[in-house]
């Protein structure tokens, strides 16, 4: 699979529209966000202007650039810890019959309990800081690591399955040469979908667990900001949250598609 | 290799074998010469790739028995219907996961990798994917992988059936060539009866289900090349196996 498609000559003209579309979207909706403003005469602590938004962060951006790394980094930890140990268990799940009936349903608390409910909890175990944070960022995004995992692995070809047999192949030897590999383009799914996750509960571990300073995280800064009604700066944390977001999906997102160069032709 | 005897190291003693209700081989009894190359053959269904599972113990006879003189693991090779290649590794790769299921040391299993490929002549092809070959070319790999372990067991599974006509001849010289050179014990179970003609010392005729030999057919001795296909004495082979299996589908009509 090639990272890109070839370019079409005839193609140059939607690609030029794939660039202007998100230009145009984007401008439409900062003038309806202005418009809104102008319209219904918000105050500046209810809706700050796109302007005042970009003055909030221009004015003292390292602030927010720091905090935005704190956050990516949680994201990444947790997100990290979520695949090693989402694969782990994935995998003993599929290995064992006796764990699959007694571990898999279990995993689905990570799916089922909110993590509003848990993070408490959290902070009582890991105390503030960054362990809770990156705990919260890990529970939250390693249910559909193992899910991924426990389908890829049970839809492997019969037939390869049949030849590792004849083979004498173990059964160590044909989840990690057989199994594993081609489980690979489904986990990758499953860690997709983990990466934005891992972004959200980083986020929301740092609401409960985050601690404020020099390098306050941006869900600290969100709250920080909303206690001093400065609305633009929460304005700014979401935006680079979103940003943060992106950034992690495509880390992986490039990090799969190298992965699955070998896999999906 | 061992040399070629008439011991046989391979057997079926009254073997049957149903699956449910469905009896799908009848008290069949059947030895192979150390050596030889038998072709099994047969209308479709008729159950002769359970006597195949059966041989390289992939399965297990419910009444009468298999014996199996034939060594370890790695003393039987496999070439099934499909390449059965794995997708995310090289050609070479492939070739050498007999042996590095057996433990064998990277250098040395990819060494004779290389050799392997050489024998089915593959040998620019190993650092490429199983996806930018041909069906000809995979079915090549594959043959390679299943003697790479130098196998004194050879079992075959209609393994070309699906490519086209020129290239089935070509692999069909090549992989009779190689046996003729290394002398495994090979089965083959195919539907074709100049391909079994071809390939085969021997052309063992199956009734429709449930199997039963209903014809042992010598086929010449000697050496083969492309024009053994139109030859007389294969022609005679093929009428004569046709014949028995033609009075087989209709005394299974009655």
């Amino acid at each position: 699979m090639s990272v890109r498609a070839p370019v079409q000559p005839q193609a140059a003209g939607s690609r030029a529209l794939a660039v202007l579309g998100p230009v145009v979207a984007i401008a439409v909706a900062l003038l309806l966000w202005t418009a809104i403003k102008w319209a219904f005469d918000l105050k500046d602590f209810v809706l700050p202007s796109p302007a005042g938004v970009a003055r909030a962060f221009l004015d003292d951006p390292w602030p927010f650039v720091r905090g935005a790394l704190q956050s990516a980094g949680s994201a990444l930890l947790g997100f990290a810890i979520a695949t090693v140990g989402g694969v782990a268990l994935g995998s003993a799940i599929s290995l064992s019959r006796t764990v699959e009936r007694s571990v898999y349903p279990l995993t689905l608390l990570f799916q089922m309990v909110p993590l509003v409910a848990i993070a408490p909890l959290l902070v009582l175990w890991f105390g503030y800081g960054r362990p809770a944070i990156v705990a919260s960022a890990a529970i939250v995004s390693i249910f559909p690591v193992i899910a991924s995992t426990v389908a890829g692995l049970g839809a492997r070809d019969p037939n390869l399955d049949e030849l590792f047999r004849v083979l004498g192949a173990g059964r160590l030897a044909t989840w990690w040469k057989l199994a594993l590999p081609s489980a690979v383009p489904s986990i990758v799914t499953g860690l997709k979908i983990a990466a934005g996750l891992a972004t959200i509960g980083t986020i929301c571990g740092e609401f409960l667990a985050g601690t404020a300073g020099e390098n306050a995280p941006l869900g600290v800064m969100i709250t920080t900001a909303l206690r001093n009604f400065q609305t633009d700066r929460v304005f700014v944390s979401v935006l680079l949250a979103a940003a943060v977001g992106f950034a992690v999906f495509g880390t992986v997102n490039l990090a799969s598609r190298l992965l699955l160069a070998r896999w999906m032709r | 290799m061992p040399s070629a005897t008439d011991a046989p190291h391979l057997a079926l003693l009254g073997a049957s074998r149903s699956f449910g209700s469905v009896r799908a081989v009848d008290r069949v009894s059947l030895a192979f010469a150390r050596g030889s190359f038998t072709a099994l053959v047969g209308p479709s269904g008729c159950g002769k790739t359970t006597i195949l599972r059966l041989l390289g113990d992939l399965d297990r006879p419910d009444a009468g028995s298999c014996e199996r003189d034939t060594g370890g693991v790695l003393s039987t090779g496999f070439l099934f219907q499909e390449p059965r290649l794995l997708a995310w590794r090289t050609l070479r790769e492939n070739v050498a996961l007999p042996l590095e299921l057996a433990g064998v040391a990277a250098a040395e299993r990819l060494a004779r990798a290389d050799e392997a490929l050489r024998l089915v002549r593959l040998a620019d092809a190993g650092t490429r994917f199983p996806h930018q070959l041909s069906g000809g070319m995979k079915m090549r790999a594959s043959l390679a992988r299943a003697v790479i372990a130098r196998p004194s067991l050879l079992l075959l599974d209609e393994p070309f059936g699906a490519l086209d006509e020129v290239t089935r001849h070509e692999l069909d010289m090549e992989l009779r060539a190689l046996w003729e050179r290394e002398r495994f014990t090979a089965v083959l179970v195919t539907h074709s009866l100049p391909e079994a003609a071809f390939l085969a010392e021997r052309m063992a005729v199956f009734s429709p289900r449930p199997a039963r030999v209903v014809a042992d057919i010598a086929t010449p001795t000697g050496t083969r090349d492309a024009r053994f296909w139109t030859s007389d004495a294969l022609g005679a082979c093929v009428r004569a196996g046709s014949e028995a299996m033609l009075r087989a589908i209709e005394e299974a009509r009655r």
